[in-house]
């Protein structure tokens, strides 16, 4: 079985990538990266679609976030996935935005009453984007609330709302190690048929209890071994691996696919 | 008010202020100060790339005040990256010009900030401004490159720099215009540049005629630019736009026209 691995599309080896066409599976964006952003984007993005299928993964649409749905931002967002013809729309069960944006991921307060919110929202942006939300589990520092459990308030909104998850197994084990639970019984909970998508990234030790997600470091041993035991888990979903920060050459990263690709064929 | 939006709020106002509002309650303060460094340095960074002149050319202490003031008190709607330095222009027009701050900013912030933003602007612009090819400049109806933006300045904004800081506004107002050229090179790589020039007043007048009513051609422009400039006539005004026009065509400041 062949297994599908992208790799995050960055401005830093956008170049390369047009002059190389390097084996790559499918590449991920982040739209608010690319809309409203000139001609040469565009130009840019329609050079990789010819040659690449494209994923979406968004950063601002603050899901969880106490100010309104923005739904002409959503309608915006439309006409860019159509336009570049991308039907993967993933998104961070987050919110970014409390009167205005603040434009870094927050954790949702883990209520009962929050899943419910989100998950109605969820269902109003489907409907405006014509596609399936893909919800990502984050990692976060510190609860804002736990009235239930993070895995509980995942499972609430996407059975409520009907969506898939995006499974970050680099954020699983951020988290298991910030919030002292173990990575392995969090994925054995989470449901097979509703995860569709991966990501994979590195992080950053500050302290041995606390990790940040930076994605600006190799993939640790350890979040492969997720990987590994979330296949094993749930079968089989394409994976991106993500970098945002210290970014290397592309034919790093490229190695870096490699590895991600080995785990999951070991176990074919 | 749900509880958990009242625990969200807190959060956000916390974070817009964390020397002055109080914590969420029940949360490790470690813990926050991760999303304070987070927010902050995330915000900083896009404001201090969009806006380099501007930070070099105010102290420490007031980019960082004005930084801060800006998280604070600013509520900035647009959720793409690209847009906020545009929040931030927003941001210092009202707030430069209020007494709500205890640190005064150099007279010429705001303005310093627009220009600076009109740069990137015309890199987001949207159409292709690759200038085409022009036959005949007499009988060739025109247009303004369409990621030109021009705006009037009470400061040298252009060129203004650590050593070259105005303490007072101008005596005239000058008219600068910025945009962007577009080109394949010689590997068919596709290539911007932005552009700016100062514009003299009469210039001025006719870049904003064609951007208003596109498609007049250098007749059409003199006899509407004599409706404005009464002191010349309309055969003076044909004349110098003869050599006007081939000049800001040969700078892809206008291009010909097509509907
Ligand atoms: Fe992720």
């Amino acid at each position: 079985m062949r297994h599908s691995v992208g790799l995050g599309l960055r401005r830093e080896f956008l170049s390369d990538v047009l002059a190389s066409t390097p084996a790559v599976d499918f590449w991920e964006i982040a739209p608010e990266n690319w809309m409203a952003r000139g001609y040469e984007a565009e130009y840019q993005l329609d050079r990789i679609r010819e040659r690449y299928p494209v994923s979406s993964h968004g950063l601002s649409l603050s899901i969880g976030s106490p100010d309104p749905l923005d739904e002409s931002f959503v309608r915006q967002l439309k006409i860019f996935l159509d336009r570049f013809n991308i039907s993967r729309y993933s998104e961070h069960l987050s919110y970014c935005s409390a009167n205005g944006h603040l434009y870094d991921l927050l954790p949702i307060p883990f209520t009962e009453h929050a899943a419910d919110y989100v998950a109605a929202r969820v269902k109003r942006v489907q409907d405006i984007l014509e596609r399936p939300v893909l919800l990502e589990n984050v990692s976060y520092y510190v609860p804002a609330k736990t009235e239930i459990t993070e895995l509980a308030f995942i499972q609430r909104v996407l059975e409520h709302a009907d969506c898939q998850l995006l499974l970050d197994v680099n954020n699983v084990y951020v988290n298991s190690v910030n919030h002292n639970y173990d990575p392995f019984d969090f994925i054995a909970a989470l449901p097979s048929q509703r995860i569709t998508y991966g990501h994979i990234a590195g992080h950053f030790e500050e302290a041995s209890d606390l990790l940040i997600d930076t994605h600006g470091a190799d993939v640790r041993s350890e979040v492969y071994e997720l990987l590994a035991f979330a296949y094993q888990q749930h079968g089989d979903f394409p994976v991106l691996l993500e970098r945002d920060f210290n970014i290397p050459p592309l034919n790093v990263l490229l190695k870096e696919v490699e590895k991600v690709k080995a785990v999951s064929q070991a176990l074919a | 008010m749900d509880d958990f939006r009242e625990i969200q709020k807190q959060w956000a106002l916390w974070l817009r202020n964390p020397d002055g509002a109080s914590p969420p309650a029940n949360v490790s303060n470690k813990r926050l100060q991760v999303y304070n460094r987070l927010v902050r340095n995330n915000i900083e960074s896009f404001v201090e790339r969009g806006f380099p002149v501007l930070a070099e050319v105010l102290s420490k202490q007031q980019w960082q005040s004005l930084l801060q003031a800006f998280i604070e008190k600013h509520h900035s709607k647009s959720p793409l990256f690209a847009n906020i330095g545009d929040e931030f222009v927003n941001f210092l027009e009202t707030y430069t010009h209020s007494q709500a701050s205890a640190i005064s900013y150099p007279c010429f912030t705001y303005q310093l900030a627009c220009y600076e933003r009109m740069e990137v602007e015309a890199y987001h612009a949207q159409m292709s401004c690759i200038p085409p090819m022009v036959e005949q400049v007499e009988c060739t109806p025109w247009c303004v490159n369409p990621s030109l933006q021009w705006r009037d300045f009470n400061y040298p904004v252009h060129t203004i720099q650590p050593q070259l800081i105005p303490n007072a506004p101008l005596p005239q107002p000058i008219f600068i215009a910025v945009y962007r050229v577009d080109c394949f090179d010689e590997n068919k790589q596709f290539s911007s540049t932005v552009k700016f020039m100062q514009l003299n007043p009469v210039t001025m007048l006719l870049i904003d005629l064609l951007q208003r009513q596109p498609g007049l051609s250098i007749t059409d422009m003199a006899v509407r630019l004599s409706e404005q400039l009464p002191q010349f006539s309309v055969q003076q005004l044909e004349q110098g736009l003869l050599t006007t026009i081939p000049d800001l065509y040969q700078r892809a400041m206008l291009f010909p026209f097509a509907n």
